[in-house]
């Protein structure tokens, strides 16, 4: 089976972050909030990754940067959800709406 | 040769950094204070001994080598442009002399304190300003150039201003102090003033090659090598050509040179209490008495009389001002005040009633002395007596010309015109003459009043030790008292008075007589006059101190008298000065009125000054018979304040034997002069002296007949003048010119120094307050005015702007505020939208391109 262009990964790719962005965006849930921004990120690992391919082989860059995007990603997750679980406790709540003590 | 001399004034210096030391460990160790006090006069004792020692081996060394020799070693100490300063001795016969007498003076007056302030509460700092002051008076009397010189002679205003505030817990001490401080000041601008201008003429202020040769004899002094008549050729600085123009004037050199000459005069004035500024020293007399015989009457007053002789060549040779025909030379000026002061403190010494001040008075006199023997001395064109007999001949001729002219005989006439006009040019042509006797006899009274006055204070001062009184009028009968301190102090008296050949003063005091009638026959015989009156208040002295019988000391004399209501004069003194506010904390009650004129309204009718000295007595009583308290009967005093008084008195009768007169047909006679005299060169110091009777005679005369009158009039204390009832009003008015003082204070009070002070004041108080204020007020006016305008600008503009500022960003942030909504997907979307925008902003410019 021949390998697709690139343009069907990065139409792939768009289609992850738009869904990504639109739950971020609609979501009340904070961990839906972090699960769309996984997405989001996973949007991009999917860019780094075909570019990489398609573009330079042989060199790998993409394919290690996105391995550190991942990395980035678990420790942004692990401060998400404990920031998730600090305000829970504080509120007995995780909806975002409720958390706005820095407003004007 | 005499190297060793440093060591002289070294000695002094450090005794008193290490008796001040000695004063500090006192402090610390207050379980015995005596130690201290011991260790500080054996230490002054020690210090100024050595020194004594010192200064008499140098006499015996510049004696040795004969006259004229000198010694001379310096070094270089600043060195600015032209001009090199020097620090460095210059030792000759006068300096040796003065060294001598300072040294010995100042060792007795050490020795005599040890009995005389023991017990005081600051006896080491006594000490140690007696040494400070010996090491500023052998620096000065060491110096070879006026800068030193100078030093030497303000560091000695220090010691004595310390030393007559000795004991400042009084305030008549207190204000004595400033006094000399402040009127030795006076002269002391002169003296500087005169230093700057002959530093302007010569180039230098050394001794050496200015007015003493140099003892190679390599360099003569400036103004004997002829420099006044060879200005023009003369190396040196514009000002010494013949004529030079100051202030648009043309003045010749010479005339600069006696200017020069009378600043440095004025000085002197100062330091040796002469006619204008002598008010200094009676005050003085607030010092502890050991102070007054080393300071106020031996040595440091004849500082003044040392630095006219030291510039003698510059007096000498200043130039000569023409006054309605009469040459008047620097010199003429120095002998003219020195005999004023001489016959008006006299006049005052007549009345006083303080032991004291009428020493003190006495020392004016005898300082205006020495100054007129020095000013009878130096070049005379055509000799004082040649021109005066002269002169009288020329008036006989003509007035024997008139008369043949009367009788018609013409031929006659003419011949006794001519024989006038001959007779005048015989007085005017007489040249210039040398009067060889003025600064031997300056210099020689100098020595022999240094130890007969150092006597008389230490005497008054174991007289005011053994009776705690110091008026003589308290005192009396004390021959009974103290046997060995009248011995002592007839031999003072005697040289004071100047009885014939037994003792010094006589032998000196006919010195100056003989210069005198060599120079101005005036003078002489106001001198001779002078010399009966110190003979006339010496015996008043002796007279009331120890003659007659012991009056019973202060407090019978004291409180025996008036009552307050009778006198009518405290009040108005009170009145006269209250709004000055000056001396008002020593109202002088009735005791302070003299004993001897309390009855007499005229007298006292004195001022404050008079009536402080009074008020001063009983305060220094009470120091100066400090822990004796009052006994009944007076005491001799211990033999640590009589051993000075022996010495003292044998100088005072030996040491006028070097000046025996020289026609005295004796070994020796005369044996000063060669070595202190006074010539230009290329004019003989050859000296014949000669007999001459119309001046020994009265000089000879005078003092006997001062001793006969004043024994007659005060013998057995019965001439008071408290009788003063009985006197024409002349005679009041003049004795109460004498005893207060000829009025000088109450003059320099009212109409010199004080009183104009307040008017000038009070004009310029009127100014400050019509004008300058005016001026002031106007200027705050426009000021206030500008400033509110500027207030406005200020309130209005600059806080307009600032304030707006301010306002318009609250406003804004208020708005934009909103925005923050703490909702956090509202932000994310509007981040969003940003990215989305500038996307589209990208692929819209990359479209146009």
């Amino acid at each position: 089976m021949p390998l697709p262009g690139l343009s069907s990964f990065l139409v792939v790719a768009a289609g992850l972050f738009c869904v990504g962005v639109y739950g971020v965006l609609t979501r009340r849930n904070a961990v839906a909030i972090l699960m769309g921004i996984e997405l989001m990120l996973n949007a991009a690992n999917l860019n780094l990754i075909a570019f990489a391919r398609f573009t330079d082989p042989a060199l790998m860059a993409g394919q290690v940067f996105s391995i550190f995007v991942i990395t980035v990603a678990a420790a942004e997750a692990a401060v998400g959800l404990a920031i998730v679980i600090c305000v829970y406790r504080n509120i007995q709540n995780i909806n975002v709406d409720d958390i706005n003590l820095l407003r004007w | 040769m005499v190297a060793y001399a440093l060591l002289i004034p070294l000695f002094p210096l450090v005794g008193f950094l290490v008796i001040l030391l000695a004063g500090i460990v006192r402090k610390w160790v207050t379980g015995d204070i005596r130690i201290a006090d011991r260790l500080a006069s054996g230490v002054g004792i020690l210090t100024v001994g050595l020194s004594f020692i010192l200064s008499w081996l140098v006499l015996f060394e510049v004696l040795g080598k004969g006259p004229g020799s000198a010694y001379h070693h310096a070094y270089e100490w600043l060195d600015v442009g032209f001009l090199t300063l020097w620090f460095g001795f210059y030792i000759d016969a006068m300096t040796a002399m003065m060294l001598v007498v300072v040294t010995t003076v100042a060792l007795m007056v050490q020795i005599f304190s040890t009995g005389y302030m023991a017990g005081d509460l600051r006896f080491p700092r006594f000490y140690s300003y007696l040494c400070l002051f010996t090491m500023a008076m052998l620096i000065l009397v060491l110096a070879n150039n006026l800068v030193q010189l100078f030093i030497a002679w303000e560091l000695m205003g220090l010691a004595s201003y310390l030393l007559i505030g000795f004991w400042f817990e009084k305030p008549s001490a207190m204000r004595a102090a400033k006094k000399a401080f402040m009127v030795t000041r006076v002269g002391d601008v002169g003296l500087f003033f005169g230093m700057a201008l002959l530093l302007g003429l010569t180039n230098t202020l050394n001794f050496v090659g200015l007015v003493v040769a140099h003892p190679d004899g390599t360099a003569p002094g400036l103004l004997e090598q002829g420099w006044l008549s060879n200005m023009g050729v003369c190396a040196g600085p514009a000002i010494l050509t013949t004529t030079s123009p100051i202030f648009g004037v043309a003045v010749a050199g010479s005339v600069l040179l006696g200017v020069a000459a009378l600043l440095i005069f004025c000085g002197s004035i100062g330091k040796s209490a002469q006619f204008p500024l002598h008010v200094w020293l009676p005050d003085a007399m607030e010092g502890p008495t050991p102070v007054s015989a080393l300071i106020h009457a031996a040595t440091m007053v004849a500082a003044g009389v040392y630095l006219v002789a030291r510039m003698y060549p510059v007096f000498d040779f200043g130039g000569v001002l023409s006054v309605a025909g009469t040459d008047f030379r620097p010199l003429s000026f120095v002998a003219l005040i020195g005999t004023i002061t001489a016959l008006m403190a006299a006049l005052i010494a007549l009345t006083q009633s303080d032991i004291k001040r009428i020493l003190a008075y006495s020392t004016i006199s005898q300082l205006g002395f020495m100054m007129a023997g020095l000013g009878c001395g130096g070049v005379v064109s055509g000799g004082g007596q040649a021109a005066a007999a002269g002169a009288a001949e020329a008036g006989h001729a003509a007035t024997e010309a008139a008369a043949h002219a009367a009788t018609g005989a013409a031929g006659h006439a003419a011949e006794a015109v001519g024989q006038a006009a001959t007779a005048l040019a015989h007085g005017a042509a007489g040249g210039e003459h040398l009067l060889h006797l003025g600064f031997t006899a300056g210099m020689f009274h100098l020595m022999t009043h240094a130890f007969f006055k150092g006597l008389l204070f230490l005497g008054s001062g174991s007289v005011i030790h053994g009776t705690g009184t110091q008026d003589v009028w308290e005192m009396g009968g004390l021959r009974r008292f103290m046997p060995k301190t009248l011995g002592t102090y007839f031999c003072g008296y005697i040289a004071l008075a100047g009885v014939p050949f037994v003792a010094a003063g006589f032998y000196s005091k006919d010195l100056i007589l003989d210069a005198a009638w060599e120079f101005n026959p005036v003078i002489f015989w106001v001198l001779v006059f002078t010399a009966g009156l110190t003979a006339f208040y010496m015996t008043r002295q002796m007279m009331l101190v120890f003659g007659g019988e012991w009056s019973g000391g202060p407090a019978v004399v004291q409180h025996g008298h008036t009552d307050p209501q009778s006198d009518p004069h405290g009040s108005l003194h009170a009145e006269d000065y209250s709004h000055i506010g000056h001396e008002q904390e020593e109202q002088p009650g009735p005791e302070a009125v003299p004993v001897d004129a309390r009855p007499a309204p005229v007298v006292a009718a004195h001022d404050p000054v008079a009536g402080d000295d009074a008020a001063h007595d009983h305060a220094a009583h009470s120091h100066d018979d400090h822990g004796h308290g009052h006994h009944g009967q007076p005491h001799e005093s211990p033999p640590s304040m009589l051993i000075p008084l022996y010495v003292l008195a044998a100088l005072a009768i030996v040491s006028g034997l070097v000046g025996i007169p020289g026609w005295l047909p004796v070994p020796g006679a005369f044996a000063i002069y060669p070595y202190l005299h006074y010539t230009r060169p290329g004019m003989s110091t050859e000296f014949h002296p000669h007999f001459n009777p119309m001046v020994f005679i009265p000089g000879f005369v005078a003092p006997l007949v001062g001793i006969a009158l004043g024994y007659v009039a005060y013998r057995g204390r019965k001439f008071n003048w408290a009788q003063a009832e009985r006197l024409t009003p002349l005679q009041r008015t003049v004795y109460a010119l004498s005893y207060n003082k000829l009025y000088f204070d109450e003059f320099y009070w009212n109409y010199v120094f004080i009183r104009p002070l307040f008017v000038v004041t009070n004009l310029l108080k009127l100014a400050d307050i019509y004008v300058v204020d005016a001026i002031v007020r106007a200027v705050a006016m426009v000021g206030l005015v500008l400033s509110q305008v500027g207030g406005m600008f200020d309130r209005f503009i600059i806080d307009g702007v600032v304030n707006g500022v301010g306002r318009s960003a609250r406003a804004g942030g208020n708005g934009l505020r909103y925005l923050q909504s703490g909702q956090i997907q509202n932000y994310i979307l509007m981040a969003f939208a940003g990215v989305v925008l500038l996307v589209w902003a990208v692929l819209q410019s990359n479209a146009v391109k």
